[in-house]
This record gives C-alpha cells, structure tokens and sequence, in this order.
C-alpha cells in the first residue's frame, strides 16, 4: 500500500537519488542538497512543500514540488479577428501575449514516480494529496494550481519556440531559465505577438508536451487537471490547471 | 517636346492604359478605371478651385510628346497625404528590454504601425513609360514640386513620397510575404489591387497596432526593409538628388523607404527662381544651358526642359518651349537649372 506525506529531514538522502534516477514525470527538485534543507526543515505554511510517496515497504518511490513563485510569466494564446468584409478577408489570428495571470497561484513543479510502483497510481496519490495540501492552505498556494508541462524539443534537444522567439531576445541570459525563467522573461515581447510571425514547427508546438512527458499530462488529466490558454515563455509547453471552488487566482 | 500638363478628362484612356503597365506597387494607380476617371476628375476640381488653404485636393498630371500628342508619363501629388484617411507607414523604432533583476537588458528592432506623416503632402501615381526617357522622368518627377513651389498655399510644408520596395519574379514581395501575408493570408499583387480599389486604409486600418519585431521576420524580409526596387530606383535617384531623404519610415506593405522632402530645403522649390521670360534664346543643343522650366498657372500649368539663358534679367528660351508653356514675351517663367545628373 503507497502513502502519501510530507517530506522530512531524513528524507534527503532518498530525495536526491530519486531525483537524480530515472524516473516518471517532470521536473525536478532541482536544488543544492542545503536549499533541499531548509524546504524540509522548515516550518509549517511556509515555503516550498515536498511530498513524497512511500510503497509498501515504507520505501521513497515519488515525490511531488509545490510552491507558489513570487512571479508567473506564460504566454497566453488568444485570438485577433482581422475582417475586410469586402475583399472577403476574415482571419481569425493566433496571438502570444506575455502575461503574469498565474501569479499567487499553487505551482506543480515537479511530479516523479519511480521505485518499481505502478506510475499513474502513484501519481494519483500525489496529486491528490497536493491537491489536499493547497486547499487546506488557500494563502499559501493560492486557489488554483498549475503545471507548466516541458515542451517540444529538436533531435539535438533545443527547444522548438526557444529557437524561434526566445533566443532573439533573451540569448544572454539562457543560462536562468531553469531558475529565473520568469525574471527571464522579462525580456521576451512585452507587447502581443502574433503567432503567425513563428515558423510552422514553432507555431505546431506551443500547448504540446515533448514525447518524454506525455505520461505526466495524462495523469494530471485524470486527476481532472484542465488543459488552459497558457505555455511556457521559452518552450511553448501546456499549462495545466486545476480550479478550486471558485473563480479567481 | 515632353511636356508636363495637369490631366483632363480626354487623357482617361492613354491614362488607363499607363496605368495598367505600372508596376503592381504604385497602388494609386492600381484601381479601375472608374476610379481613374475619379482621379482625373479630383484633379480638375482641385485645379479650378481658388484653395487658400490645402485640404483634400489631389493632383494629376501627365507628361505629354508635343509632337505625337502620345502620353509618356502620369504624376499626382495629393495635397494632404491623410486628409480623407490617414497615411499608413511602419515607423522603425527601438525597445529596450530588461530584466534589472537578472542585470541584462536587450535592445528590439520593432516597426509600429503610424500615421506619422499623415500631415504632409504626398507624391503619388509616379509611372513613367518607355517613352520618358531618363530626361523625361526627371521632367515628370521634378515639375510636380515645381507646382508646389508656385502655389505653396496648397501644400504642406513637408512633402513625402513612398517608394517601391523590392519585388521579386510574379510580384513577389518577400516583405509583405513575412508581414501582410501573415496578417490577411493573401499575395502582395492582390493586395496592393485591394488597396487601388478601394485606398490603403481598407487593409492598413486593420494591420494590429502592437509592434512588429523585426527579428522575427524572415531573412529576405528584413533584408529588403528600406531598400528600393529596381523599378524605382530611377525616381528615387531624382527625388535625392533633389534634397528628399530616407528617415525612420517604410511602406507598410512592401517596406520601400518613405522619404521625406522640406519644401523650403528641395533644390526644386527652394533654388528654383521666376524670372520674366524672352523669346529668342538659342535652342541649339550647344546653346545655353538646360533648365526646368515652368509657367505659373493651375490648370494651365505647364512645365518642360529646354535650353535657355539668362540675360539682363531675363530669361531668354525658344519659341518652341514659350509655345510648350503657353507663354507671351515678359510673362513669368519659374525656372530651376538642370544640375549634374539632370
């Protein structure tokens, strides 16, 4: 039988081999072994959450990351209507807008399930637990949650949107984006961008999850996580999310 | 003799007919003949009319052989480049965008979407046929602000002219093709028929206001922004020749330059001079020297190129050219001395 609780002090050694293991799902804790310390150490409704999920052996086999980022950055996709009535134009054109609406909202950063248990079984347990976690701390994680999924990358392992857009405007600080990605973003395109200004296979990825990832967004879909408008700024991945009882951020 | 002379309504078919062998971006000349008709008749009004103050007049003229009584050339010149809608170009400007918290900070090539230069007066309909000859051109292109320079009241201070831009083989524009493709998923050629129909204003009012940034733009589009097509190249020579510069602005649709002219800095307004005329000067191609040469009327103006010389305060030219002008001995002539080039 898998459980679900709260990371603890002890649970640092089992957190970072399996964080750095193969296993299912996205992100990672992505932290110095310190900074992984003073997530766990911490007090209670404060911070970063860490849950982790134990098979029947009391075993490590998953964890989940949640937080809530001081600054959401995403582009969220919308439409511009274009009608010349009598030249019998009437285009309906996507757009790319550069927005901070999932600021204050719950972030989902990372889902892994490994250690020989069934993978959408244990992710199950996880989110419902994270799901649990954020409502019973509305101000802590906000009324929403999100996940913002890895996006569509080349054979060599660039991303497809970053090649289009991103590199344009924010090549020197490429470095950030796995840490700063939305202080990064303030040098994309601040003003609406038409998508139709990206090549093809640029435009073909924004909202779609790569191949390695696939699996992580069919257990958000299952545990009721909603597809939205939003992607990542740099790779064009899907933003999930999950609405709480009522409207609102 | 090539003679400049505002339109009437008997040039509507060699009008028409000019108009069809123009290229596919000089949009003013683009609509049916309809709407040349209406052209022609604007230009009459605009000429009868005692205008005091510039508004919606525009102006057509044409560049007539003497001899053949065959048209070489067609030239406007609109006294307001906005007046019933505004004039739509892309302003190249810079963003700077930064992150203070990560130190770094980029600066962005955009092009925005103005009515900038709507104020101004605007050259138009420029085509000159086979015919013209180099000579000829500068004749039709020149004597428009020729015009100006004798009735000032009518124009602005400021005078613009949009060039063509680059267009490869079946009137392919690679600028629209990254830029007004995107936005109306049609080709630059029935593009450009759309806006000779029915103004530019149809399609450049719904081009988005928000800033176009240019490295998204393909190579070929970004490499042909500013840059004239080898169709006008003739006429953009002549207009900087004269004193019109290339500033921040290009055509909306094809990204030819927009070049800017003060009327009191153009050779052609501010060195041309009037001087009563005399009959007499020697035509002889060794004679004199050769000059611009234009009466001062409305819907009797007349311009061409000749020989003359000046004496005694007077400027001496041929019978042929007095005749050309419609011009009595001691009459006023504007004149302006062809320059190297000219």
């Amino acid at each position: 039988m898998m459980q679900v609780r709260l990371a603890q002090g002890g649970d640092r050694g089992a957190l970072i081999q399996l964080d750095g293991g193969r296993c299912a799902g996205f992100g990672r804790l992505g932290v110095e072994v310190h900074e992984l310390s003073d997530w766990l150490g911490g007090p209670a409704g404060t911070g970063t959450a860490v849950l982790v999920l134990e098979d029947a052996r009391q075993a490590l086999c998953g964890y989940a990351l949640l937080g809530t980022p001081a600054v959401a950055a995403h582009f969220r996709r919308g439409l511009c209507v274009r009608r010349v009535p009598f030249a019998g134009i009437e285009r309906a054109l996507p757009t790319l807008s550069l927005v901070n609406d999932l600021t204050g909202a719950g972030q989902l950063h990372a889902l892994r399930v490994g250690g020989g248990v069934e993978p959408s079984a244990g992710a199950a347990q996880l989110l419902a637990a994270c799901q649990t976690l954020a409502s019973a701390e509305p101000d802590r994680f906000g009324r929403r949650l999100f996940a913002t999924l890895p996006g569509v990358r080349d054979d060599s392992g660039d991303s497809l949107l970053w090649q289009a857009l991103g590199r344009h405007f924010a090549v020197q600080g490429s470095d950030f984006m796995a840490t700063d990605g939305a202080l990064l973003a303030e040098l994309l395109p601040q003003h609406t961008l038409f998508s139709g200004f990206l090549p093809e296979p640029a435009r073909a990825a924004l909202g779609e999850v790569g191949d390695a990832h696939l699996d992580a967004q069919e257990w958000l879909r299952a545990a009721l996580w909603q597809e939205s408008d939003y992607v990542d700024p740099f790779d064009g991945g899907p933003v999930l999310v999950l609405p709480s009882q009522g409207a609102g951020r | 003799m090539l003679v400049f002379r505002p339109v009437t309504e008997q040039d509507l078919a060699a009008v028409h007919a000019l108009a069809a062998q123009s290229p596919v971006g000089v949009t003013s000349l683009q609509g049916s003949r309809a709407r040349l008709a209406e052209r022609i008749r604007q230009s009459e009004s605009a000429l009868s009319g005692d205008i005091r103050f510039r508004g919606e007049e525009r102006y057509l003229f044409v560049l007539e052989d003497s001899t053949s009584g065959e048209l070489a050339g067609v030239a406007g010149i609109d006294a307001s480049a906005g007046f019933g809608e505004p004039f739509y170009c892309f302003r190249n400007d810079t963003l700077s965008h930064s992150s203070a918290s990560l130190g770094l900070a980029n600066r962005v090539h955009v092009l925005t979407l103005c009515h900038d230069l709507s104020d101004a007066s605007l050259l138009t309909a420029f085509y000159a046929g086979p015919g013209a000859g180099r000579a000829g051109t500068e004749l039709l292109s020149l004597a428009r602000l020729m015009f100006v320079a004798c009735h000032p009241q009518r124009f602005a201070d400021t005078v613009v002219s949009t060039m063509l831009g680059v267009t490869e083989a079946d009137d392919v524009s690679p600028f629209w093709d990254s830029v007004g493709r995107v936005y109306f998923g049609i080709d630059y050629a029935e593009a450009e028929r759309i806006c000779g129909e029915h103004g530019r204003r149809a399609l450049a009012s719904q081009m988005p206001q928000q800033p176009i940034y240019v490295p998204l733009l393909s190579e070929s589009a970004q490499l042909v922004m500013g840059e004239v097509g080898e169709e006008a190249r003739v006429g953009y020579d002549i207009l900087y020749g004269d004193g019109f510069e290339v500033e921040d602005y290009i055509d909306a649709f094809d990204g030819g330059p927009v070049l800017l002219g003060r009327v009191s800095a153009l050779r052609s307004t501010a060195a041309s001079r009037t001087w009563p005329v005399a009959s007499g000067a020697p035509e002889a191609p060794e004679a004199g020297t050769e000059w611009l040469l234009a009466n001062t009327g409305t819907a009797t103006f007349r311009a061409v190129r000749a020989r003359a010389s000046l004496e005694a305060g007077m400027l001496r030219v041929g019978p042929a050219a007095m005749a050309a002008l419609q011009l009595g001995e001691g009459a006023w002539v504007r004149a302006l001395p062809c320059g190297e080039g000219q």
